[in-house]
């Protein structure tokens, strides 16, 4: 019954979660920061589509936000940030964390 | 007395701090009691010197900027309210060089209006393409874009009045119009702009285009990345309800149109228009086989016109001055003008709304005002990931679809993303490959195996291994790319590789100049 639940459901869900980058399947945590894993990986020090030990923040890849003029930007929930560094990604997983 | 002062709402404003501005400026005012009206508008485009503030005095608009919230009290204290010269002083927003030397069509509003007030967009000659389209048959009105050059802004820059006059002419009782937003190339916001800026431009544009084909629906396939957009796009598509520019019975004409925002879920290839149209019908976003086109089997498997977000906010202008007004702009086959992104390593980034022939020189030295680093600029990448690297001696090219074509390279949706000295080409080429095989649907196979292919075949030159063979090797797969793929993701990925390979062979550890 378990496996028939998962080749009905789940796996098409799953390979969904592959096409698209936005159909969210484990977020368990309350804020998500999408960004390129470079400089985000770092400060989080968690891979793509992993929560950060507390469980406050995932890390989401994303490509292009639409802010290239003012790069490198990073997006927090929905809110867009550009110009980021790696000091103010940090003041920002401070900021939402003390929230 | 009160002052009138503008703030923009945009979200690149926005992501550099426009909101806490905006609190601030109005905190303060409250303190001083200084009596402001504040208008949110669009951005003007010019992003380096965003937040910008403006100020509406007697002999125009005046710009201050970039403002932080550390300049609030200095800006009261020296009266900016009133236009007065000083800290952040820009001068009149008009006469501001990058925004001089333009010819802004399609953006004429942006950054001038309140993006959602409706008597805003009317006063400054919204709806007067509308206007003048209602008392047109649709045939005329197909007659008038086709008039005019316009041709496709995503990327593909296929005329459009030809695509409308197929939808046109295939019988159906039901048709759609589908904006494609799904914004997806790196170094492009005129999109954005758009819809955050000017969202009733694209709404009209939409209705005019329902006209003229004789489709009652539309919609909007946004990208995921851009919730402030969809936020606006649909309080705007309730007000033109409620004005009753949207429904049944548009303005007493007869004509019936309504639309939709649908949100992506975050798929490059969706911007690809089959791929879109799956998606849209709630599947995996796989690119269909053309025939049959989506102009006779589209959505659903009714006649669809696909058209990106600028192609649509240009055509009431067009409709409003006529096609000759639209297609004396521009040079040879490319008509009109075409809104400019730059990005990347520039001093001065932004939009630029320009007629065609405008050379790439002019736009990174003039306009953007050389590196942000201040190093000599190596490359740009026009026209997305999938467009070719151009070196110096390539940027007097005229911004021209069919000049740009020669040169193989592609002027797609416009944006340009300046690289200085310092950036490893062979590096951006097999990155060009690593986007590719995250990115391909996984249809068809030269784009499937052949990205990843593609950067074994990199790794393997630049580590010195068979490097001769290897380089055939790297040429052969792009040419196997270019003509086997279904679409233009594996099509075009070998433009930046093999342009790279041409112009930088020594990134790749290959000593010979080739061309």
């Amino acid at each position: 019954m378990g496996s028939l639940l998962f080749t009905i459901i789940l796996e098409p869900a799953l390979q969904e979660r592959i096409f698209y980058r936005f159909v969210a399947l484990n977020h368990v945590s309350r804020w998500v920061l999408k960004a390129l894993k470079t400089t985000a990986k770092k400060v989080l020090g968690v891979d793509y589509h992993e929560t950060s030990k507390d469980g406050v923040i995932t890390l989401e890849p994303v490509y292009c936000l639409g802010n290239c003029a003012c790069s490198p930007s990073v997006m927090m929930n929905d809110k867009v940030i550009g110009r980021v560094t790696p000091e103010k990604i940090d003041n920002i997983i401070k900021a939402v964390k003390q929230s | 007395m009160t002052y009138k002062i503008y703030i923009p709402i945009d979200s690149t404003a926005l992501s550099l701090g426009a909101n806490d501005v905006f609190y601030a400026i109005t905190a303060e005012a409250k303190k001083r009691k200084i009596d402001l009206t504040v208008i949110r508008n669009g951005s003007r485009g010019l992003f380096w010197l965003e937040p910008l503030v403006e100020v509406e005095t007697k002999s125009g608009r005046v710009a201050f900027g970039p403002v932080t919230t550390n300049d609030i009290e200095k800006l009261f204290d020296q009266e900016f309210y009133l236009g007065k010269e000083g800290a952040l002083f820009l001068g009149l927003t008009d006469d501001l060089h990058w925004l001089k030397n333009q010819e802004r069509l399609t953006f004429a509003r942006v950054g001038i209006t309140d993006p959602l007030d409706i008597n805003d967009y009317e006063k400054h000659a919204g709806f007067n393409g509308l206007r003048k389209a209602i008392e047109l048959e649709p045939q005329l009105i197909v007659n008038e874009v086709t008039d005019s050059g316009l041709r496709g802004r995503g990327g593909a820059a296929f005329p459009t009045g030809i695509k409308w006059q197929t939808v046109l002419n295939t019988p159906s009782k039901t048709k759609y119009i589908v904006c494609n937003a799904d914004e997806g190339d790196s170094g492009t916001f005129s999109d954005r702009m758009i819809m955050e800026n000017d969202p009733f431009v694209l709404i009209e544009g939409m209705i005019i285009a329902g006209m003229a084909v004789g489709a009652e629906y539309g919609y909007i396939y946004l990208r995921s990345e851009y919730p402030d957009a969809q936020e606006v796009l649909n309080k705007a598509i309730n007000i033109a309800k409620e004005k009753g520019f949207l429904g049944n019975n548009i303005l007493s004409s007869g004509y019936n149109f309504d639309l939709e925002v649908t949100r992506a879920a975050g798929a490059y290839i969706c911007g690809e228009e089959t791929s879109l149209l799956e998606s849209l019908e709630g599947k995996r976003g796989m690119v269909r086989y053309k025939p049959p086109l989506p102009a006779i089997e589209g959505l659903y498997g009714k006649p669809t016109a696909v058209n990106n977000v600028i192609t649509l906010a240009t055509v009431p202008i067009i409709m409003d001055k006529g096609a000759s007004f639209y297609a004396d702009f521009g040079m040879g086959r490319s008509k009109g003008t075409l809104p400019i992104q730059l990005a990347g390593n520039l001093k001065q980034t932004g939009l630029i709304e320009k007629a065609f022939g405008i050379s790439l020189r002019e736009l990174l030295y003039d306009f953007g005002g050389g590196s942000f680093t201040g190093n000599p600029i190596k490359a740009v990448q026009v026209g997305g990931p999938l467009g070719a690297f151009l070196p110096d001696g390539q940027f007097d090219t005229p911004l021209d679809y069919e000049k740009f074509s020669e040169i193989n390279a592609v002027v797609g949706h416009g944006g340009i993303v300046a690289f200085d000295d310092t950036t490893d080409m062979a590096k951006m080429a097999r990155y060009s490959f690593e986007f590719c095989a995250i990115e391909s649907c996984g249809k068809c196979t030269p784009c499937r195996i052949g990205s990843t292919r593609g950067m074994e075949v990199i790794d393997k030159i630049k580590g010195g291994i068979d490097q001769d063979k290897n380089e055939k090797l790297l040429r052969d797969l792009g040419e196997t790319m270019v003509n086997g793929s279904l679409c233009a993701m594996g099509g075009m990925t070998p433009f930046p590789v093999i342009s790279a390979l041409n112009f930088f062979p020594k990134d790749f550890g290959l000593e010979k100049k080739k061309v």
